[in-house]
C-alpha cells in the first residue's frame, strides 16, 4: 500500500527518531489517568510551576518556519533575522508577564475569548474566537504537512504514512492528556532543541576553524548580514516596519493575545508563575537566534552564496557538518518543535470551540463533565480537520506565508481591544464590538491595497484604538463591580 | 509619507530598539512590589520581576549596540 524509499541514514539516526516518538506517546499514556475534570484537561489543574510554562511557551512558539524558515532568512539577510527573537519578542513578552497575565490569571479565565468576553460582552468573545479558531485549525494542517515533508524526505516515508504517524503520536498524548501532557511534553521538546542547536554550533564553528575565523570570515565577506536592523526601504523587513509594525503591534498581540501562548500561563500554579513563566521565556528568546540563525550563518560560512533557494540552508547543513547521532537528534529537535506547536494548537483550539463558541451559543450551559468529554472530542476533531487540510498545503505554494498574512490582518484590531480594555475602564462593550469589525474591514481593505503586512497590522491597531474612544462616550460603559479584576483600576487583592 | 520614511537613516532604529526596551525597564519598575510578589510563595529578593525584567532588557541593550 505505502511505498518507503530507501535513504542512507544510519541507523544511529533512525533509533534515535523511533525512541523519541516511542518515549513521547508512552508518556502520554501515563499522564491519561491525571485528567478527572475540565480544569485538568484544559488548564492542568492550575498546577503547572513557572520553569515548565517558560519552557513550553518557546516550545510552541518555535515551530517548523522557524527552523527552515529563519535559517534560511539568516543565510540571505543574516542578524537582522534575530529581529523577531529580540524586539520583535521582547518587549511584548515583558508587558504581557507584567500588565496582562496577572488580569487573565485573576479573572479565572480559560481562554482570551472569555477575557474579552468578561470585558466587553459574548459577541465580542463569539467572534474572537470563531476568527481564532478558523486559523488554528488551518495551521494544524500546515504543521502536519511540514512534519510529513521532513519526514519523507529524511527517512523516505510515504507522505500519509508520515501524517498519520504524525497525527497519532501527537493526537495520543494531547487528546488524553490535556494541557498537562502538552506543557511537559514541550518542556523536553524544548530541551532537546536547544541541546542540539549547541551541538550543532560547536560542531559548526570547529569545521569553519574556531570562533575567532567564524567571525572574521563573517566581518570580510558578508558585512552586511552582522547589522540587526536592515534600511528603510527594503522590500521585506524595513526597519521602520519591523519597529512599528513587528514591535508595537504583532508581536504584543501574539505574546499578550495568543491563545497557544498563553493558554499554558493559565494553568499556572499560582499568579506569579504565570508572570515568572513568561519572562524566564523571554530570557530564553533571547538565545533562540542561537538555535534558528546560527545554522544559516554557518552555511553561508561554509558554503558561501553556492546554496540555490536559502530554505536549503539548514538542509545543507544537516548533510554536510553534522556526523551520525547527531543528524538525527537534529532531525528529532525539528519534529519536536513541530509537535510542540501542533499540541498547543490542538489544545488551545479545543478550548476555545468548547467554552467560547458552543457554551456562549447553547442557552443551557454546558456541565463539566460535558466539557471534558466535548474538549476531547473535538481535540480529536481539529486533529481530523487538520489531517485532511495538510495535503491541499501542496496546492498552495507559501501557505505558511498567507496564513501569517491573515493572521496580521486581524492581530490589530484585537490587541487594541485587549491593550485598551485593560488600561481604560471607560471603553464600553458596544465600542469594542463596533472596533473589532470595523477593524477586521479596514484590514482587509488594506491588504486589497497591498500595503506591506507590518504596516497593515500598524494601522488596523491604530483605526481600532481611535474607534473605541470615538464609539465609547456615546455608549453605556460596565459598572465597577462588573470590571473588579478585569481592567487595571479595578484591581483588588486575591488569595 | 511612505518616501520620507524610506530615507531614515539606519542608526535611528538602533536607538529606536534601545528607548522600547529601556521603556519596557520603566514600566516594570513603575508597578509596585506587591503587585509583583502577588502569589509568590515568599517575598524573596530573586522573585523580584523587576530585576529579571532589568536584566533582560540590559542584554538586549547590549545586543542591539554591538549588532
Amino acid at each position: 500500500m505505502w511505498e518507503f524509499t530507501p535513504t542512507n541514514v544510519h541507523w544511529i539516526d533512525i533509533v534515535l527518531i523511533i525512541s523519541y516518538l516511542a518515549g513521547i506517546t508512552i508518556f502520554g499514556f501515563y499522564y491519561k489517568s491525571h485528567i478527572k475534570t475540565a480544569k485538568d484537561y484544559f488548564l492542568a489543574n492550575r498546577s503547572l510551576p513557572w520553569w515548565v510554562i517558560g519552557l513550553s511557551i518557546i516550545g510552541t512558539n518555535i515551530g517548523s518556519n522557524d527552523y527552515i524558515g529563519a535559517s534560511g532568512n539568516a543565510y540571505s539577510i543574516g542578524i537582522a533575522q534575530a529581529n523577531f527573537e529580540w524586539i520583535g519578542a521582547i518587549p511584548a513578552m515583558i508587558l504581557s508577564a507584567l500588565i496582562f497575565i496577572p488580569f487573565f490569571w485573576r479573572a479565572g479565565v480559560y481562554s482570551i475569548p472569555e477575557y474579552l468576553g468578561l470585558r466587553y460582552n459574548n459577541a465580542v468573545r463569539f467572534i474572537a474566537a470563531c476568527v481564532m479558531s478558523i486559523f488554528a485549525v488551518v495551521i494544524v494542517g500546515v504543521f502536519l504537512w511540514a512534519t510529513a515533508i521532513m519526514l519523507q524526505t529524511y527517512l523516505g516515508w510515504p507522505i500519509w504514512f508520515s501524517i498519520l504517524v504524525t497525527a497519532a503520536v501527537v493526537g495520543f498524548y494531547t487528546i488524553s492528556g490535556g494541557l498537562g501532557a502538552v506543557a511537559i511534553t514541550d518542556t523536553v521538546q524544548t530541551f532537546i532543541m536547544f541541546i542540539t542547536a549547541i551541538i550543532v554550533a560547536v560542531i559548526g564553528i570547529q569545521k569553519i576553524g574556531g570562533f575567532d575565523v567564524f567571525i572574521t570570515t563573517l566581518q570580510n565577506n558578508y558585512p552586511d548580514h552582522l547589522h540587526a536592523f536592515l534600511p528603510a526601504n527594503h522590500p521585506t523587513f524595513p526597519w521602520p516596519g519591523v519597529i512599528l509594525g513587528l514591535g508595537i503591534v504583532l508581536s504584543p498581540a501574539y505574546w499578550c493575545a495568543n491563545q497557544a501562548i498563553l493558554q499554558r500561563t493559565f494553568g499556572a500554579r499560582s499568579e506569579w508563575d504565570g508572570k515568572a513563566s513568561m519572562i524566564f521565556a523571554a530570557c530564553l528568546k533571547t538565545f533562540v537566534p542561537f538555535l534558528i540563525v546560527m545554522p544559516g550563518l554557518l552555511a553561508l560560512t561554509l558554503a558561501g552564496k553556492s546554496i540555490t533557494h536559502q530554505d536549503q540552508a539548514l538542509p545543507w547543513v544537516i548533510k554536510n557538518i553534522l556526523p551520525a547521532g547527531i543528524s538525527g537528534l537534529m532531525f528529532v529537535a525539528f519534529i519536536a518543535a513541530l509537535q510542540s506547536s501542533i499540541d498547543s494548537t490542538m489544545n488551545s483550539t479545543s478550548v476555545m470551540i468548547v467554552r467560547d463558541i458552543i457554551n456562549v451559543a447553547k442557552k443551557e450551559k454546558l456541565t463539566d463533565r460535558e466539557q471534558l468529554r466535548l474538549g476531547k472530542l473535538f481535540t480529536f476533531l481539529i486533529l481530523i480537520v487538520g489531517i485532511a487540510f495538510a495535503p491541499i498545503t501542496a496546492y498552495f505554494q507559501g501557505i505558511y506565508v498567507y496564513v501569517q498574512y491573515a493572521l496580521s490582518l486581524f492581530q490589530g484590531p484585537i490587541f487594541a481591544l485587549m491593550i485598551f480594555g485593560i488600561l481604560d475602564k471607560r471603553i464600553t462593550p458596544a465600542a469594542g464590538l463596533f472596533s473589532l469589525m470595523s477593524g477586521l474591514v479596514v484590514a482587509a481593505l488594506l491588504g486589497w491595497l497591498g500595503l506591506n503586512m507590518l504596516y497593515i497590522a500598524f494601522l488596523s491597531f491604530l483605526y481600532s484604538a481611535i474607534a473605541l474612544y470615538i464609539v465609547s462616550p456615546f455608549t453605556k460603559r460596565k459598572s465597577n463591580d462588573e470590571l473588579k479584576n478585569v481592567v487595571y483600576s479595578n484591581v483588588v487583592e486575591i488569595e | 509619507m511612505l518616501e520620507t520614511i524610506n530615507t531614515l537613516p539606519l542608526w535611528y532604529a538602533k536607538i529606536a530598539a534601545m528607548v522600547i526596551f529601556i521603556a519596557m525597564r520603566g514600566v516594570a519598575w513603575l508597578l509596585p512590589f506587591e503587585f509583583i510578589m502577588q502569589g509568590a510563595p515568599d517575598k524573596k529578593r530573586w522573585r523580584d520581576l523587576r530585576i529579571w525584567a532589568t536584566l533582560l532588557t540590559f542584554i538586549q541593550l547590549i545586543l542591539y549596540y554591538v549588532f
